[in-house]
């Protein structure tokens, strides 16, 4: 079932800018190994739900996926063959907007060797580039 | 226990400033800052490559060349991408004086546990690394957790946790460091994804602005 809020404030949102670098959420906090964006893009629920269903068709049960995004942005679409104006659209899907640097899924309990698999299929689900990360040193 | 100090070549930094900071780093510095003690703050440079080696080995504690100071490593700030270090803070310390420190913790037994062998069970570690008060001087490297007994639903918590002498922590004892539970069935496939996909969320507005006109 693809994500998407209980509740919103309000039903339609504008667009926005997707300016700079992600600065939280952009280290792995929960699992072992993790997905970093490399771009800034809106990445729809039925992608991360692509992604989601990928790792865990791969890892069988194993391990535990954590998804580090949540789509909160209604996306509006004019529908096809329609003139401008009257308003704006119905929302179409919801995305989360991610900026370059958030880490998008964590994997916890397996192998290095799986884990990179698992998360390389992901990317492959993925609209931008990504990269596969590690956790950082204790301090 | 704890490792060498490693001796770091330092330099005082002059000129403050992310230009500055921007201009050390291209050229394989790191900027630094060092405080405590009641002394004023002093902005040094440290050599890039051999700090990250010192991170590596798990150090906390090092020696600045030039200055003969012992300091303990309090924060290391990355760049967004998180590959690379921009600056590191260090704090003047006593080695007889109590720090904070985070210290990873380490499974042993793995393999072993019977536990994690049943089918669908995942072994989670919700703790990895664990802040503990200790003197400078007995910072341990480590915190080896045994696994090897482990069933599944069961779990070892803080207060299980046998931590060397001199060493304490002053997190939740009832916190659970590492458990075995048979995770849910999760759905492969999305269904009723057309449903879910064409339902919408409650919105507050509309419903506060229903509720005045009654």
């Amino acid at each position: 079932m693809a994500m998407m809020p209980k509740r919103v404030k309000y039903r339609k949102q504008m667009r926005g800018r997707m300016k700079g670098n992600a600065t939280r959420g952009n280290y792995v906090a929960f699992g072992e190994f993790g997905l970093q964006c490399l771009d800034s893009a809106w990445l729809s629920a039925r992608q991360i739900e692509a992604g989601r269903v990928a790792a865990t068709h791969f890892l069988r049960r194993q391990g535990k996926i954590y998804i580090r995004v949540f789509p909160d942005k209604p996306i509006s679409k004019k529908p096809l063959e329609t003139r401008m104006g009257k308003g704006k659209a119905d929302t179409e899907y919801w995305a989360a907007v991610v900026k370059p640097g958030t880490i998008l899924f964590e994997i916890a309990g397996v192998p290095e060797n799986l884990a990179k698999e698992a998360l390389a299929r992901i990317a492959h689900k993925m609209p931008f580039k990504c990269r596969l990360v590690t956790r950082r040193h204790t301090v | 226990m704890s490792h060498d100090r490693p001796k770091l070549k330092t330099a005082a930094r002059e000129r403050t400033g992310s230009k500055y900071a921007k201009r050390l780093r291209a050229a394989g510095q790191l900027p630094a800052v060092v405080y405590g003690h009641g002394q004023d703050p002093a902005h040094i440079t440290l050599e890039a490559e051999q700090f990250v080696d010192c991170l590596h080995d798990g150090a906390h504690l090092v020696e600045l060349e030039g200055k003969g100071e012992t300091c303990l490593i309090k924060d290391v700030q990355y760049d967004y991408l998180g590959t690379s270090i921009i600056h590191v803070d260090l704090t003047r310390v006593d080695l007889s004086e109590e720090v904070e420190v985070s210290v990873p913790i380490v499974l042993k037994g793995e393999d072993r546990c019977p536990g994690a062998k049943a089918a669908g069970a995942i072994l989670e570690q919700p703790i990895v690394d664990l802040e503990v008060i200790c003197r400078a001087d007995a910072i341990p490297d480590e915190i080896v957790l045994d696994v090897s007994e482990l069933e599944v639903e069961q779990s070892i918590t803080i207060a299980d946790l046998k931590l060397p002498a001199g060493v304490r922590t002053e997190r939740n004892a009832e916190d659970s460091v590492v458990s075995i539970y048979v995770a849910a069935e999760e759905p492969e496939e999305g269904e009723g994804e057309e449903e879910a996909d064409s339902a919408e969320p409650e919105v507050i507005s509309e419903r506060k602005t229903e509720e005045e006109s009654d």
